[in-house]
This record gives structure tokens, C-alpha cells and sequence, in this order.
């Protein structure tokens, strides 16, 4: 139960870090984090 | 007593540790393990310095932009007489203003003298860099081998010295006879900052003769630390030699402090400060370190495969595993200097962004990646062969088998060209100039994931190899393994995921966008794994290591990584200056030599590979000059 605990918070927190970070990434140059898969205008 | 304190105390001169007894010792002493983990420690400081660094100079207000900066600058430069504009415009050159020897082309033979003063001038000055940061580590562990493997890396690097400045004069004297008109809008453009330069030169070479020659006069006690000193002093008088030299690329590329005509209208500081001087600064810097790892790494593979006893063969293979762990640690964030460079390049004009990406100069980034792409396979085959060294690797060889598809097959991705050089009969029965399959791998997005992922598969072999030797006892071993786990895992999908979105379904402004959020997510892998590492690592159980037991098919790939370097570094010297096209400095004065065009790519092979030849032979020279100094005659028996 503890190992899996580990994997879920693990999994929760990379998604957490890399979404962000995606996000400011993506704004900082003035664009929104498009993610809905419908082709940008 | 500690092995610290015995150092530091010990004034009878004896080596107290010979390799006599290298390979027991690293099976078992403590002060090897402890100076191991120190070594890395302290290249992670320097890697994260070399990141915080980066970050830095990305923050123009933080850094060298700043306002108090400029206006002292410009207080400094008004004492000197700096910002008296001349109202002199560049000179319009014609065919009078130009000199050849004989009927060699003037822009062969600087090319060549060029790239050989800067091959030796990039390796004398890194050398020192991590030199002091060995010889640092040797005084906090106590253990002598650091000490003795700084002091014979240096021994390597004095040669090449004499040698960097006899290039650097011939380079001087042929520019100036060959181009003394050019010569002249320079000196006069930058004036009396050559002479920093110049002043700056002595400098590197009293200190630089100083902190070699005192090495053993300054071996213990707080002597010592004045010799660690001088050390800090010799890489801040080269480094600024390095970015004060930089001054003048950067000008020719994007000159700044001139107007239209090229008339001075700046001070000093506005003509130093354009705005490719600190992208090149850094791309410069962290490639040297990389580049001065790759060749010391050769010598101790040289040193190692013509090693008589084990005890020596164990010496280099660790001053081997040493070298090439600073030159792939460096390595790790060149592209990134390199994409800010590339960026500020288009920032500053689109023309000569696609002339360099786009025209007759694209086809050498498919070289480069060639390139590039044996570094990294190179380097991630030392470290699975080094991993035979610690039977602790088990663990985690049946990982070797995915890195290597990954890198293979990116690599095949990173190669692919995007248009192909067909005849018009091929064309037809291709049904047009881009291959269905290939075609979509040629493209950026494709080459940004397949970068990102060799990047990090590298890194991952580096994370391997540093956990071979080890057995984590930390309680939260599980969470930090996992954390770690998912940080690869998520890191991937979002290279993949952004490259494969942005890159193929929205329009250029997002593929563009995301490709800095694919650059983070490698970095975020990297900064992670060393300092996740870091905290699992204390207190953790060592294993034994056999130094000298890789094969020595390990060792040749010390060979590939200097020979790969160097010609990269040939290659894209070439494109960072060819972008300039028909001028000496770009818009502001135009080059009417007979040599004012970008010559073919084979051409421009060649003459890379003249380049890359002649260094490798100097190297060799080098080597051999080395070993020479430990070479004794036996006395004549009468």
C-alpha cells in the first residue's frame, strides 16, 4: 500500500511540475497552453 | 590522523600515495569513496553555477544590461576617451585594400590559422577551470591522487600554451598583412581595449607560469590555499580574456555602438555589449570545458593502453573516467547555450538566422548532428563499458539495451534532412522532393524530441553509473526512486506530446513556443536527478571499484570524443562566421575580396577537416611532449 502511495503522489507531483511549467513556459512568450487538440489560430 | 589533516601537515614531500597500491585501495579506503562523492558534488556545484549562469545573463536587467552598469561603464570609458566619437564611417574596401602570399587565398589561410589558435586557446583555458576544482577537491578529502592527476593535466596543457600564442601572433600578423585595411576600421572601432587584451595576456601567462611552477613549493598548509588562489585568479584573468575576445566576433556578426555607416557613436561598452556578446560568451565557455575534458580524457586513454603496470592502467582509467565525466557534464547544457545563441541570431536578424538554418549553411546542421550524435553515442558507451567496473551495475545493465534504441534511433531521426538532393528522375518517381515517410522526421519538432531524449537518455547512463557503486540506505529510497521514475516518464510524454502537437497539428508561433518547454523538461531531469541523487546519496553504502578493468574497447571512445569535437567545433565556427555572407562586419562594411561568398559545402569540408587534421597532429605532439618529461635515460653502463 506504501509503494503505491509512493508512485501515485510520484506521478502526481511530475504532472503537477511539468504542467506548470508548461504553462509559464508558454505564456511567458505570450501564448495560452493550448491542450484542447483543436489546431490553433 | 585524517587523511585531511595528513596532507595538510605532511612536509617530508613524499607522495604519500602511490598507485602502488591504487587498486586495493579503491576497493576498499574510505578516502577514495569519500573524494568520489566529493568530485561529484562538486561538478554539480559547477553545473548548477553553470545553469544559474545561464539563467543570469537571460535576465538582461539582472545582468549585464543593467542601467548602474552601463553608466559606470560609460564613466570609465569618458576617462579613457572612449566615447569621443571619431565620425570616421567604415572604409569602402576595394581590391587595393587587399594582400595575398603568392597565390594562396588569404581566407584559406587565416580560416586555418584561426581555427588551430582557437582549438589550443579554448583548451588551455578550460583546462585550468576543473584543474582547480581537482586540485580543491584533493585538499578537502586529503587524498594526493586528486592533487597529482590536477598537477599532470596542467603538465598536459603548458605545452599547448606556448603553442596557443604562437598561432595567436601568427594569426595577428597575417590579419593585419593580409587584411590591414579591415585591420584598421577594427583598431580603430575598439581602440584601447586591444590593449586590455594584450594586458590581460601577460596576466593569464605570469599567473598561469605561477600557479604551474609552484605547485610543489606550494603544496601544504595554508601555502596551499595561496596556490588555490592563484589558481581562482588564473580563470577569472582567462575567462575575461575569452569574453574580452569575444567582443570582436560578436561585432563583425551584429555590430553595435556604430551607426549605418559604421561611424562610432558609442562608448566602449555599447560597442562590446551587442547582443550576440553574452549568448557566445556562455556557449563558448561551457563548450571549452567540455572540449578540454574531451582531449585530457584522450591522453589518459593514450596513457592507459600503453600502460606497463595494473597499478598505472588503474591510475588513467580513473583520470579517464574523470575527464570524460567534466567534458559529458558540460556537453549536457551546450545545446541550450547553443539555442539561445541561435535565438538571439534570429532576434537580431532574420535574414541571417535562415541563411544559417534555413539556406546553403542547413546542410551542415545534418553534419552537425552526425557529430554530435557520435559524442553522445561515445560517451554513453564508456560509461556502459565503466560500468563493468563495480559488479553493483547488475542492477541496472538490463536498462542499457532501451538507452541505446532510444539514442539509435533519435540519432537516425536527428540525421534525417528534410529535402534530399535528387535528380529530376527520382523526384518523379518520388512523386516530389520530400520523401512521404522521411519527410515529416526532417523537420524541427522531430529533431527537437529526438535531441531532448538523447540528451536525457545520457544523463540517465551518467545516473546509472553513479548508482553502481552504490546501495541507497536513506529510509525514503522507495518515494525517491519513484519520484524519480515519474519525472522520466512525464518529462518524455511531454517532449513527445509537445513536439508532436505544436509541431505537426497547430501553426509555427506554438512549434516554436513549445520547444522551450521541450528544453525544460530536460533540464528539469537533469537538476532533479543530481540533486534527488544528492540527498539519497548520504549515507549510502559503497561498493568496491576495479580501476583499470574496463575493456579497452571503452577506452577508444575517449579517442571519439576529442576527434568529434574538434570537428564540430570546425563546423560551427564555420557557420557562426559564415553567416556574415559578403561582409567583414555585417551591413556596416561590405567585404570585396576575392573571397566574398559562402564557398560549397565541400569546399568548406575540407578546409574543416585541414583544420581538424592539423590540431589532432599538434595534440599528438603534445601527448608525446608530455611523456616525454618522465622519460629517463638509463645510465651508460662502462
Amino acid at each position: 500500500m506504501k509503494q503505491l502511495k509512493n508512485w501515485v503522489l510520484s506521478f502526481v507531483i511530475a504532472f503537477a511540475v511539468f504542467y506548470l511549467m508548461d504553462h509559464a513556459m508558454m505564456s511567458m512568450q505570450g501564448l495560452p497552453l493550448n491542450i484542447d487538440m483543436t489546431p490553433a489560430q | 590522523m585524517s587523511p585531511h589533516k595528513k596532507l595538510m601537515t605532511d612536509n617530508s614531500g613524499a607522495v604519500s600515495g602511490t598507485f602502488s597500491d591504487f587498486t586495493t585501495r579503491s576497493h576498499s579506503a574510505k578516502p577514495a569513496t569519500a573524494s568520489a562523492v566529493l568530485l561529484h558534488r562538486s561538478m554539480q556545484v559547477l553545473f548548477v553555477v553553470i545553469i544559474m549562469l545561464s539563467a543570469l545573463m537571460l535576465i538582461p536587467d539582472l545582468a549585464w544590461s543593467s542601467d548602474a552598469v552601463s553608466e559606470v561603464a560609460a564613466e570609465i570609458a569618458d576617462e579613457v576617451g572612449q566615447n569621443k566619437p571619431t565620425l570616421k564611417p567604415a572604409p569602402t574596401m576595394g581590391p587595393g585594400d587587399y594582400r595575398q602570399i603568392g597565390s594562396m587565398s588569404s581566407r584559406s589561410f587565416v580560416w586555418v590559422i584561426a581555427q588551430l589558435h582557437l582549438f589550443l586557446a579554448a583548451f588551455v583555458l578550460a583546462v585550468p577551470l576543473f584543474v582547480t576544482v581537482i586540485e580543491w577537491i584533493g585538499v578537502k578529502t586529503g587524498d594526493q591522487r586528486y592533487d597529482d592527476m590536477a598537477h599532470e593535466f596542467m603538465k598536459v596543457s603548458m605545452t599547448a600554451y606556448s603553442l596557443t600564442a604562437l598561432f595567436g601572433g601568427t594569426l595577428a600578423f597575417s590579419l593585419f598583412l593580409l587584411y590591414p585595411t579591415f585591420m584598421g576600421y577594427m583598431m580603430e572601432v575598439f581602440g584601447n581595449q586591444v590593449m586590455v587584451y594584450a594586458l590581460l595576456f601577460f596576466l593569464e601567462s605570469g599567473v598561469l607560469y605561477l600557479y604551474y611552477y609552484s605547485w610543489y613549493a606550494l603544496r601544504y598548509g595554508n601555502k596551499k590555499y595561496v596556490h588555490l588562489t592563484l589558481g581562482v585568479l588564473l580563470n577569472g584573468v582567462g575567462t575575461t580574456l575569452l569574453f574580452v575576445a569575444n567582443a570582436w566576433a560578436t561585432f563583425m556578426m551584429a555590430p553595435s555602438g556604430v551607426d549605418d555607416a559604421g561611424v562610432v557613436t558609442g562608448g566602449i561598452w555599447d560597442i562590446i555589449r551587442g547582443p550576440l556578446w553574452n549568448p557566445l560568451n556562455l556557449h563558448r565557455f561551457v563548450a571549452n570545458i567540455a572540449f578540454g575534458g574531451a582531449i585530457v580524457g584522450a591522453y589518459a586513454g593514450y596513457k592507459m593502453l600503453s600502460a606497463r603496470t595494473m597499478a598505472q592502467r588503474a591510475h588513467y582509467d580513473w583520470m579517464g573516467y574523470t575527464s570524460n565525466f567534466i567534458a559529458v557534464l558540460a556537453f549536457l547544457p551546450l545545446p541550450f547555450a547553443g539555442y539561445w545563441l541561435m535565438a538571439e541570431i534570429y532576434a537580431y536578424s532574420q535574414q541571417m538566422g535562415i541563411t544559417a538554418m534555413g539556406g546553403i549553411l542547413a546542410w551542415l546542421f545534418i553534419v552537425q548532428a552526425v557529430l554530435i550524435g557520435t559524442i553522445l553515442l561515445a560517451a554513453n558507451y564508456y560509461l556502459w563499458n565503466g560500468m563493468s567496473r563495480c559488479d553493483g551495475s547488475q542492477r541496472y545493465t538490463w536498462l542499457i539495451k532501451y538507452i541505446a534504441g532510444t539514442l539509435v534511433v533519435s540519432f537516425l531521426i536527428w540525421v534525417t534532412p528534410h529535402t534530399l538532393i535528387l535528380s529530376a528522375k527520382e523526384i518523379a518517381t518520388l512523386g516530389g522532393s520530400h520523401h512521404p515517410l522521411l519527410g515529416p522526421l526532417g523537420i524541427m519538432p522531430a529533431k527537437n524530441i529526438a535531441v531532448n531524449l538523447m540528451l536525457m537518455g545520457t544523463f540517465l547512463s551518467f545516473q546509472l553509473y553513479r548508482r553502481s557503486d552504490k546501495v541507497i540506505t536513506v529510509p525514503w529510497a522507495g518515494f525517491g526512486n519513484a519520484l524519480m521514475v515519474a519525472i522520466y516518464v512525464v518529462a518524455i510524454a511531454n517532449i513527445i506530446f509537445l513536439g508532436v502537437y505544436y509541431g505537426y497539428f497547430t501553426n509555427t508561433v506554438y512549434k516554436v513556443g513549445s520547444s522551450v518547454a521541450q528544453v525544460m523538461s530536460t533540464l528539469i531531469v537533469i537538476v532533479s536527478g543530481v540533486v534527488i541523487d544528492s540527498m539519497m546519496f548520504k549515507g549510502a553504502k559503497t561498493l568496491p571499484v576495479k580501476w583499470g578493468q574496463i575493456s579497452n574497447r571503452g577506452v577508444y571512445a575517449l579517442f571519439a570524443l576529442p576527434i568529434a569535437f574538434t570537428w564540430l567545433m570546425a563546423l560551427m565556427g564555420y557557420v557562426r562566421s559564415s553567416v556574415r555572407t559578403h561582409w567583414h562586419v555585417y551591413t556596416v562594411m561590405k567585404d570585396n575580396s576575392v573571397d566574398n561568398f559562402i564557398p560549397n559545402i565541400g569546399h568548406a569540408g575540407n578546409m574543416m577537416t585541414i583544420a581538424t587534421i592539423s590540431f589532432l597532429a599538434i595534440v599528438l605532439f603534445i601527448f608525446w611532449v608530455a611523456s616525454l618529461g618522465d622519460t629517463k635515460q638509463p645510465k651508460p653502463e662502462r
